[in-house]
């Protein structure tokens, strides 16, 4: 069963389920966090419509900045900016960033631990049809190694805006990881979102009871995932357990 | 901000001083550059003594310039000038790359208050410093507290842009890191935007590890280069503080563009014997050549040993 404390959405197994790329997510989330604090600003590398940053180059052109494709200068003006005490979020695909200007991000904002939020889009293998040059595989191993570095993997639309608007208010840098595919959104604005916890979504009806044989943790867009394997083996009386582990580092 | 002849007198002697702790702080560390921060003493002793507006014993006061050191293995120079402008003890210098010192062979900020950023890899100084001048300007000179945020358009060419207040960000870079193409990126950012808070300083000594900047990869017309990316530029001997304090001042006046300082610095300067030569890029000297040195910047300029040596 769905844990109850959850609160996830009705409709979670609805084959014509709600679906949105998380990507959606930032866009609103970062506009909320604009709107909650004037020193927001997003960096963008010509990528403002797929990474949705144009929702906040709408809402507050004066703090989008357009940095052309060049990624290693966005990480590094980040750093410089938010030394001066702006929260930057820069956006592109995350390839590139962190792909291509991870040893910026390195220098000039984990062992500088300014508070730059870094936001890789279309991650993993969800850009498919690109292609093998564009689906970052590495990037989250590549993040949590960082000194300082938070890393978040939302497992739907309404959980990126919560984990972007919570980045915001974070000390330190940050890295949330975005697919590019629609995906089921099927967390609520009253699940509960909090950096750094681990949260069961699937159980047993009783918490004690034995009998449990399998216990699936996913992160990302494999939580639906997880979970529909989850009601399968129900079928098949298979008891099992699933945890959203949106936030990789730190561990909860 | 005119200098008077007893001012470069006061600024030439403080060069001397600093360039006399640059050598006792490699001899004591065995390791670390050499010819960039003997090099680069008379500008640091510029800033740290004329040019900049800082508090060493106030290191949050905002509305102090910032001097970010992209090139950071010259941080030897850098350290000496913050010792002695105050920052902290002249001794501690002699900590330099020693386990657990605050003063690590490539600078942290995290480490030790004062400095701006944290530095080594080459190329990225100049990002940060344009961040630093953009973000001012977004702010339009107001302090960063809770303030409403006035409505400033930046980013736009059409748009007039404050400039950001009286802070100044001023990056120092050399030149061999020009090769790098996160300046490149950082150059085209700050022309485009006119970020005329900013002026860039490029240690112009013509060396780097593997020998002549212009055998390694030839990075001429470096003036040209800038001036094509929209910054405006100006060339001066960097050992000649009267010259470079009056660029810094023209720089100023420039409400346009970014400003590049090309300093022509002779690496090693002070020391005849390892002048211009790309040798003594990456190694300090011996306990015997650091007296022979020491000797050299003194008799260089007639000056009385100093106590601490």
């Amino acid at each position: 069963m769905l844990n109850p404390d959850a609160k996830l959405s009705s409709d979670v197994f609805a084959a014509d389920s709600n679906q949105k790329p998380t990507r959606d997510g930032f866009g609103r989330g970062v506009v909320e966090a604009g709107k909650h604090n004037p020193h927001v600003v997003v960096l963008c590398a010509d990528l403002a419509e797929s990474t949705r940053a144009e929702l906040f180059q709408k809402e507050f052109p004066e703090r989008f900045v357009e940095m052309g494709v060049a990624e290693q200068n966005m990480a590094t003006v980040a750093a410089g900016m938010a030394a001066a005490g702006k929260i930057p979020f820069i956006a592109s695909y995350a390839i590139f960033n962190p792909g291509r200007n991870y040893e910026q991000i390195r220098t000039t904002i984990a062992l500088n631990r300014v508070p730059v939020k870094i936001c890789g889009m279309h991650a993993g293998v969800s850009v498919g049809p690109d292609g093998a040059t564009h689906q970052m595989l590495e990037d989250i191993g590549m993040m949590r190694m960082l000194p300082g570095m938070t890393v978040i993997v939302p497992c739907d639309a309404e959980e990126a805006r919560k984990a972007v608007v919570a980045a915001a208010k974070t000390d330190g840098p940050v890295y949330l990881r975005f697919g590019r595919a629609a995906t089921p959104v099927f967390t609520t604005p009253a699940t509960p979102f909090v950096i750094g916890k681990a949260q069961i979504l699937y159980m047993n009806q009783d918490k004690g009871e034995p009998g449990t044989k399998v216990g699936i943790i996913a992160t990302g867009s494999l939580v639906y995932q997880a979970l529909c394997a989850a009601k399968s083996l129900a079928k098949d009386g298979i008891r099992a357990i699933v945890v959203n582990l949106s936030t990789i580092k730190p561990l909860d | 901000m005119t200098l008077t002849n007893e001012k470069v007198a006061e600024l030439d002697k403080q060069a001397e001083s600093i360039r006399e702790t640059i050598i006792d702080m490699l001899v004591s560390a065995g390791s670390g550059h050499t010819a960039g921060p003997l090099g680069m003493a008379d500008i640091f002793t510029a800033f740290y003594f004329h040019i900049l507006a800082h508090d060493p014993k106030k290191l949050d006061w905002e509305e102090r310039d910032r001097l970010i050191l992209s090139n950071g293995h010259i941080c030897p120079v850098q350290y000496a000038a913050m010792a002695h402008a105050g920052y902290f003890s002249v001794p501690e210098c002699l900590t330099l790359r020693k386990f657990g010192s605050r003063l690590q062979g490539h600078p942290e900020r995290l480490r030790l208050p004062g400095l701006e950023t944290t530095s080594g890899p080459l190329g990225e100084g100049l990002s940060q410093a344009a961040g630093i001048a953009y973000a001012f300007r977004m702010d339009g000179g107001e302090k960063m507290s809770d303030v409403p945020r006035p409505t400033v358009h930046v980013g736009r060419g059409t748009s007039y842009m404050g400039v950001g207040g009286k802070r100044r960000v001023y990056c120092v870079m050399s030149d061999g890191e020009q090769e790098e193409g996160n300046i490149w990126e950082a150059a085209l950012f700050a022309g485009k935007n006119k970020l005329s808070n900013l002026t860039a300083i490029m240690d112009r000594n013509n060396i780097q590890i593997d020998g002549m900047t212009e055998d390694v990869m030839p990075l001429e017309p470096l003036a040209e280069k800038y001036r094509a990316f929209n910054w405006h530029v100006l060339e001066v001997d960097g050992h000649n503080i009267t010259e470079f304090v009056r660029a810094i001042d023209e720089a100023k006046a420039i409400y346009e563009k970014p400003t590049l300082i090309i300093a022509h610095t002779i690496p090693g300067k002070g020391v005849p014997e390892i002048e211009f030569d790309y040798r003594w890029h990456g190694k300090p000297p011996t306990r015997e050549e650091g007296k022979r040195f020491l000797k050299e910047i003194r008799t260089m300029n007639g000056k009385v040993p100093h106590e601490y040596a």
